[in-house]
């Protein structure tokens, strides 16, 4: 049985890295006594697979990571009292949410249909909160989001570690706000046109004239999405069902 | 939600911010407000070092069980982040409540090996606290240093208000409640230490002075405090299945040099192998009992969620319980998907078959340390391993489908010939004929490879090697190619591989190992040049090291190539571990002369750790 974890990440936590944040939860399930089904061999480790990788310095409302279990059962512990009338659902979630150290909660379990895909390839986009743009910039801000929602084409330079490339970042843009000194956007996070977020503030700076290094913005992704039957982005959690 | 030290900027600009924002799964947090005493424990190395150490784990565990303590833990701060917070003036802060170490009562600093020791002046630095004892107020934390390299403290003696000399268990329940009183009593700082020094384990070094001859060795110590002791007994914590234990160990969110359970089946080593330090130092032998290590190791386990867990002992083969532990751990640790890694057991029969259940056997690869490539050489040293033991366990090995052997060497041991170290190479080559003898051709696809490994010896204190002078720079270059030419001489060379140590690293740990009182102000003037973490290779600069010691006129080869009389007074004769200096002074004319001494579970050799009333030193013996 597969089981989809949805998780937020906040404060210090976002100094940990994506293999560190693994890690954690591979430690994190362990301690809870969920029945994590594991491979063979003599370095067994766990059927666990990440959403998306979260960069550091980047906190999150809405993390996805999936595991495989055998039962829905916490084994090797004696069970906690509290657990008693809870769905197995709930119990899941209340026996892993137990084990999270500050700045981490379990927001969500839910099981995956068999036919589900695997959470890396099915994710689609993403979106972002920005906070922290200085109010004197505020006017400017709205102007270049203005101009950038309105514009067909955005070309960026994407550096790699073996090339330079221009790309076009206005099709994986799916909405781009600004209100109440916030910045919101929703972009493309599927393996083929990841734009990070990073890269739409850099062009608004560009815009605006603005030293994206002189600012220091917090960066909150609020929630990851795959595509439905229709095409339409949809809650990678919403996937799942209770149980 | 805690409140850092560091901005995000910082932290985001630096290297593994995660090792300063603390806030482990296990980390202990209390209110400030609510303790009367402030313990910062420090590891003196970065952070994914230092989180590995357990002493530190176990003391951590036992201050926070006690409710008016919060210990807290820091680490060095890696060069980047030293540069910001140089720059910045941002003071050195404890990972936990992250409040800088300046505030504190205590501030302990655990000296695992002499190359930490400017990186002890970086954090006293850091942390806005005067580098030298005598130059500090009531205002700044008690500086206290233990752990191994506190049994020669005299190098970095100006550093410190207190060296703990011995295992922690016993003693700081006692210190910190004199602290209580003291500055309930407004007392200050002083009479703390002048109450602390009477405290069994407790040295204090501005009570004491050295008084040199005019060869420059040791004439005598003087104390400037009546009442401080002449000598001070190392302390030992004599039952270890009913005492503090960390149960709960911390879980780093980073990847850190070892991250598993660690399950310390005992303490100190029958062998007395004369080299080792450590051998003597944690005389006598006690073992924790099978029932509370398997109680310990599964509460770890179910605490931590780590995926591998590992025994820790000087030599675990000699832990009497160690069949029903294993048996135990792996059905176990197999319930669980934990690996078990099981280092320092010696190689037969047994130990490979547990090997065989616990690891790949293809992918592994097993260890022996025969010290010295001769029986001669082997002897000197009482390295009671004998080359056919050697071969009949790599034969067994290779029998069990191992391809992969490492051995272990020292070069520069004393009265060692050229003979000795070419016997390094006929030694590796003898395994890798074992193998070929041995294995029948169509097994023996995949090859056989054997790396050997040499260190330079460097002789510590409170062991019988003590006297012995230590080789050069250059002598250590020389016998690092005779015995690469020993070893390429050999008809299986091409399956043997050979890695050597550093030898301006083993020079000065040489020079600091049995230094004295005069190397303080060089370390001072070291790390003032702007040195940290010499034991970074990256970071060492043997070069600033060599110029300050002209300056001051410090002859490094008094600390190394001097062989010492036998009566020579050393900088930690004040010590006493209960192995007494008579017995090692014995030791070391028996090295001389070859003779081997039997280890302590075949027959009691009259060390002086009996006074310490049990351990091996009151079980029945074999015979």
């Amino acid at each position: 049985m597969k089981l989809r974890i949805q998780f937020t990440k906040h404060g210090s936590m976002k100094f940990i890295g994506h293999l560190d944040t693994m890690r954690y939860f591979q430690k994190a399930i362990r301690r809870s006594g969920i029945d994590v089904t594991y491979t063979g061999g003599y370095s067994p480790h766990q059927v666990m697979a990440f959403a998306h990788p979260l960069g550091v310095g980047v906190e999150s409302e809405s993390e996805i990571v999936d595991i495989e279990v055998n039962s829905y059962d916490l084994i090797l512990r004696d069970e906690d009292p509290a657990f008693t009338g809870l769905s197995n659902r709930q119990r899941l979630l209340a026996a892993l949410d137990a084990q999270m150290s500050e700045g981490f909660t379990i927001r969500d379990i839910r099981l995956l249909p068999d036919d589900a895909g695997n959470a890396m390839a099915s994710v689609a986009g993403a979106s972002y909160e920005i906070h922290g743009i200085p109010e004197e910039m505020y006017a400017a801000v709205t102007g270049a989001v203005h101009d950038m929602v309105e514009a067909t084409e955005i070309m960026i330079l994407k550096k790699t570690k073996k090339s330079e490339q221009m790309t076009d970042i206005r099709p994986g843009m799916y909405d781009l706000r600004f209100a109440d000194g916030i910045l919101y956007m929703t972009v493309d996070a599927s393996s083929a046109g990841n734009i990070k977020p990073d890269t739409v503030v850099r062009a608004i700076c560009d815009r605006m004239g603005a030293d994206r290094d002189l600012m220091s913005l917090s960066v909150t992704r609020t929630e990851i999405y795959g595509r439905d039957d229709s095409g339409a982005l949809k809650p990678l959690i919403a996937f799942g069902e209770d149980f | 939600m805690r409140r850092l030290a560091l901005s995000d900027d910082i932290l985001l600009k630096i290297v593994k911010p995660a090792r300063y924002i603390g806030g482990e799964i296990n980390s202990c947090m209390k209110d400030s407000a609510s303790v009367d005493i402030r313990f910062a424990m420090c590891f003196p190395d970065v952070y994914d070092i230092g989180m590995c150490h357990l002493g530190i784990q176990i003391l951590y565990d036992m201050f926070n069980s006690w409710d008016d303590v919060w210990c807290e833990r820091v680490y060095s701060p890696w060069p980047d982040l030293d540069a910001v917070m140089r720059r910045d003036g941002i003071p050195l802060f404890a990972l936990e409540s992250q409040d800088p170490v300046r505030h504190f009562d205590f501030l302990g600093i655990t000296l695992q090996y002499e190359m930490c020791y400017t990186n002890i002046l970086q954090i006293l630095d850091l942390a806005g606290i005067p580098l030298i004892a005598t130059e500090r107020s009531d205002d700044d934390p008690i500086i206290i240093g233990g752990g191994p390299c506190s049994y020669n403290p005299e190098p970095i003696a100006d550093f410190f208000d207190i060296f703990y000399i011995g295992e922690g268990e016993t003693r700081y329940r006692e210190l910190l409640d004199t602290y209580k009183e003291c500055k309930a009593g407004g007392l200050g700082r002083l009479e703390f230490l002048r109450r602390a020094c009477r405290i069994p384990g407790m040295y204090v070094p501005q009570f004491y002075q050295e008084k040199y001859n005019p060869d420059g060795t040791i004439r005598e110590r003087v104390k400037l405090y009546d009442e401080a002791p002449d000598t001070i007994r190392k302390e030992v914590e004599m039952n270890l299945s009913d005492t503090y234990y960390p149960t709960k160990p911390l879980v780093p969110f980073m990847q850190t040099a070892q991250d598993r359970v660690t399950l310390e089946i005992q303490r100190g080593c029958i062998r007395g192998c004369r080299f080792c330090q450590a051998g003597q130092l944690y005389r006598p032998v006690r073992e924790r009992s099978v029932e509370y290590l398997k109680s310990i190791a599964l509460e770890m386990l179910d605490s931590t969620g780590l995926e591998e867990l590992t025994l820790s002992s000087l030599s675990s083969s000699d832990y009497s319980g160690l069949e029903e532990l294993l048996e135990f751990l792996i059905d176990e640790c197999n319930k669980r998907h934990v690996n078990i890694s099981l280092p320092s057991l010696r190689i037969d029969a047994f130990s490979l078959d547990v090997m065989s259940k616990v690891q790949d056997v293809r992918k592994s690869s097993l260890t022996f340390a025969p010290e010295a490539g001769t029986q001669r050489m082997r002897n000197i040293i009482n390295k009671g391993l004998t080359e056919e033991v050697i071969l009949k366990g790599a034969s067994e090995a290779f029998h069990g489908g191992w391809r992969r052997v490492k051995l272990y060497f020292m070069l520069g041991l004393p009265f060692e010939t050229d003979e000795d170290i070419e016997g390094i190479g006929e030694l590796c080559n003898n395994v890798a004929m074992t193998f070929f003898d041995e294995i029948p051709k169509e097994e023996r696809r995949e090859p056989v490879q054997i790396v050997a490994s040499t260190s330079f010896f460097i002789p510590k204190p409170f062991t019988p090697l003590q006297w012995a002078p230590m080789g050069t720079r250059e002598e250590f270059v020389r016998k690092a190619h005779v015995c690469l030419n020993g070893i390429h001489s050999q008809l299986n060379q091409k399956r043997i591989k050979y890695n050597w140590h550093d030898t301006d690293t083993s020079e000065l740990e040489g020079v600091l190992a049995r230094g004295d009182r005069r190397l303080g102000p060089v370390i001072l003037e070291v790390y003032k040049r702007g040195q940290i973490y010499d034991a970074w290779t990256e970071y060492f600069n043997y070069q600033t090291w060599l110029d300050v010691m002209e300056e001051m006129g410090i002859d490094k080869d008094f600390y190394t190539t001097r062989e010492r009389s036998d009566d020579e007074i050393f900088p930690w004769d004040f010590l006493d571990i209960g192995v007494t200096k008579r017995f090692l002074l014995n030791e070391w004319h028996n090295a001389r002369a070859g003779i081997v001494t039997p280890n302590c579970r075949d027959k009691c050799s009259g060390c002086g750790a009996a006074v310490f009333g049990g351990g091996i030193c009151f079980m029945n013996r074999n015979k």
